[in-house]
């Protein structure tokens, strides 16, 4: 058969496929964000220790009624 | 082009008919062998030629023969008289009755010959007459099956590919749907490709994707349909689905192709994800290699994801498996120790299990701050040699202007990455040292940790500094360090530093309950202190328009106050130049006493507790006690008065 030359058309499929948006890595999802810094320790130390707001108010809580016998009322 | 192909084709046919048909008009004579038989009694002269007419089915044909030279042997087979071969014959036309043409003709008798022998050169010619014609027919038969229909097939086609290159997908598609089966197989498998492609762009994926998928079982070389149909996959999530294909891409070596490599890249890190979910975490490590292999997303791996033994070590605890996490990080150290990776990687790795091995002696029953204290530093020193491991905390944290916090906020984001994953990891260093020394000073007794409140908390405040220094807004030490100063300091400015703390800790996130009841308990405060304003602003206005009050002492009290920008702005201040004074009697100055230190009173009653406050209240009573001392000695005075002009009385009235 008498091939039809590619360049006789206005496009190609490799030209189809430039025009094609790049996709790009995302895992930005809570859940997927949550699991990939779960997995570094570098992030994770503070998760590992324990700590978060509720149990270093605790903490710090606990160290004041030590040291002074009880905690100071708010009009002191 | 159709056109110069019609030409091209009438070109041929005139060439080849042509000298055909001439060949078939030009008369000519042709020279056979003959056999002539003759009458046994006559002999023919050899070497003479002899004129012979030749009756060919009733039709005269003159002609010519010559006897050659040389006597023929006859043949076996030749009937007697019969002599062969003889001559070449010079025959006009055809047939021919012989005669010689020198030196004496056969006595009018016209000789009987054999039928003129036909060339080889001439048989080549008549089969060329007959077969040309035939080869040019099936010539253009062929070109126009070929060449001349396609090409009147292939117009919609183009057009088709035109709408395409114009983004008209809708048009494209159904021309493309209409032509795909009237074309030929090369330009049908590009028609499905741009069908597919097509499909996609007017979002009917599944469509699409049928057709490429369909492409590919038909060739999975083809890297356009296989290209495609992964892409499809990839944007789709279906990791699982497009592997396989960007896997034969790449057996293919066809992973340059467009973003082949990066899609590849892609479907590897999610699976390595999925494998992490899963808790799978050597496959996840193997698909992360991949990554790093594959190149574009290796920068993307987290640094500790590319360490199985952190991982390992880092489930480990996440686990509280403490022996086997402290197993990894042991063995991780070891390893780094012996690592023949650059020295920076190698104090990182260091650092890494230095962390793990803190947290597995944090998380064991018999807590020791001080070995804590050991890894931590030491972890910290590797990761950053020179960084301090102690700091004074900041006085004044928010002192900065706008400016200068604009251009530490440009220095942290100009930081390179790693530097600030660093900071990062420094950060949860420092805070989780502060917090060893609290939970240490926690589990003193009562009067042990009554002795040390100066020494841990300053050894605190020098930890949580440093994690400070490397995150000005962590929320977890400002809220900590800003109860600390809460709650072991009395009323004052430190305590209100630490309330202070606590709202910028709220600023950065932080709704711990007790954090905030503190921080509304100040707002609650504050509020009272607006009403007190407004009540002492109007208690001074009535003391600097009492002429009672001599007039220095209320131009003092003014010169006093007017550093303050609400008595600067206050509109009811008195001008004093005007005034007078009038000396006032002791009852206006104890009653104007009195009611002052009511009102004074009341305006500081919702400020109970400061320093400050104490001593305006010693004032308070000194004033009463002043001015019961000032009635008592008017009584004195009084009674004095009384003695005295009783006794002037008695010297007077002697009689």
């Amino acid at each position: 058969m008498a091939k039809a030359k590619k360049h006789e058309f206005s496009i190609t499929p490799s030209k189809c496929l430039a025009q094609l948006p790049e996709i790009p890595l995302d895992f930005s999802g809570k859940d997927t964000e949550d699991d990939f810094r779960r997995a570094e320790l570098r992030h994770s130390v503070l998760d590992i220790a324990g700590l978060n707001h509720v149990t270093e108010t605790a903490m710090v809580r606990t160290v004041v009624k030590n040291a002074l016998g009880r905690l100071p009322e708010f009009e002191e | 082009m159709a056109r110069t192909i019609q030409y091209f084709i009438i070109l041929i046919l005139v060439s080849t008919l042509l000298p055909s048909a001439l060949a078939q008009s030009k008369p000519d004579t042709v020279e056979q062998d003959v056999v002539i038989v003759i009458p046994s009694n006559t002999k023919l002269t050899p070497g003479h030629y002899y004129q012979v007419k030749i009756d060919i089915l009733g039709k005269t044909v003159a002609a010519q023969i010559k006897v050659p030279d040389v006597q023929p042997t006859p043949k076996p087979d030749t009937p007697p008289g019969m002599a062969t071969p003889s001559k070449s014959l010079q025959q006009p036309a055809s047939g021919a009755t012989s005669s010689p043409r020198k030196p004496e003709p056969l006595n009018g008798t016209p000789s009987e010959s054999s039928p003129p022998t036909v060339l080889k050169s001439d048989w080549i010619k008549i089969a060329l007459a007959a077969v040309v014609p035939i080869i040019l027919i099936a010539l253009l038969g062929w070109v126009y099956l070929k060449i001349i229909r396609p090409r009147k097939q292939l117009q919609p086609y183009r057009e088709a590919l035109n709408y395409l290159y114009k983004k008209r997908y809708d048009e494209a598609l159904r021309l493309l749907t209409e032509v795909e089966s009237k074309l030929p197989d090369r330009l049908r498998r590009d028609a499905r490709f741009f069908s597919a492609f097509a499909n996609l762009q007017l979002n009917n994926t599944q469509e699409a994707e049928y057709i490429l998928n369909a492409l590919y079982r038909e060739n999975s070389k083809e890297p356009n349909s296989a290209y495609l149909l992964a892409y499809i996959r990839v944007k789709g999530n279906r990791y699982n689905e497009a592997e396989p294909v960007l896997e034969r891409m790449e057996a293919n070596k066809q992973l340059d192709f467009h973003h082949a490599r990066k899609l590849l890249g892609i479907v590897k890190f999610h699976r390595a994800l999925t494998a992490f979910k899963d808790g799978r975490v050597d496959a996840a490590g193997e698909l992360f290699e991949k990554v790093q292999a594959l190149g574009d997303f290796a920068g993307q791996i987290p640094e500790d994801l590319r360490n199985r033994q952190v991982v390992l070590g880092t489930k480990a605890l996440f686990e509280k498996d403490l022996v086997e996490a402290s197993k990894q990080f042991e063995s991780l150290q070891n390893a780094a120790s012996k690592s023949s990776v650059s020295e920076k990687q190698r104090d990182a790795l260091l650092a890494t299990a230095k962390i793990g091995l803190a947290l597995v002696k944090w998380l064991e029953d018999d807590f020791d701050g001080s070995i804590i204290e050991g890894l931590l530093v030491e972890a910290a020193k590797l990761l950053d040699p020179k960084g301090p491991i102690e700091l004074p905390w900041p006085v004044d944290t928010t002192g900065k202007d706008v400016v200068e916090k604009l251009k530490d906020l440009d220095a942290e984001t100009e930081q390179p990455a790693e530097k600030k994953e660093i900071n990062h990891f420094l950060r949860g260093i420092h805070f989780l040292r502060g917090m060893a020394i609290l939970r240490s000073w926690g589990k003193m007794d009562g009067e042990a940790a009554h002795k040390a409140i100066t020494t841990q908390y300053e050894s605190s405040l020098a930890r949580f500094a440093c994690s400070r220094a490397r995150d000005e807004e962590f929320s977890d030490v400002i809220l900590v360090v800003g109860l600390l100063m809460y709650y072991l300091h009395k009323p004052g400015s430190e305590r209100s530093q630490g309330v202070d703390l606590l709202q910028q800790a709220q600023k950065f996130g932080m709704r711990d309950p007790n954090a905030m009841e503190i921080i509304n308990n100040r707002e609650r405060i504050e509020r009272a202190n607006a009403d007190a304003v407004d009540k002492y602003l109007q208690v001074l206005d009535k003391y600097l328009h009492d002429d009672t009050v001599r007039k220095d002492i209320r131009l003092a009290l003014m010169e006093r106050l007017a550093k303050y920008k609400k008595i600067q702005s206050w509109e009811k201040c008195p001008d004093l130049v005007q005034a007078r004074s009038v000396e006032p009697t002791l009852a206006e100055v104890r009653n104007r006493s009195e009611i002052l230190r009511d009102r004074i009173d009341q305006i500081l009653s919702s400020r109970s507790g400061a320093e400050e406050v104490d001593r305006i209240k010693k004032l308070s009573d000194d004033i009463a006690l002043h001015g019961q001392k000032l009635y008592e000695q008017a009584k004195v005075i009084e009674k004095e008065e009384s003695e005295l002009l009783a006794e002037t009385g008695n010297q007077l009235f002697k009689d």
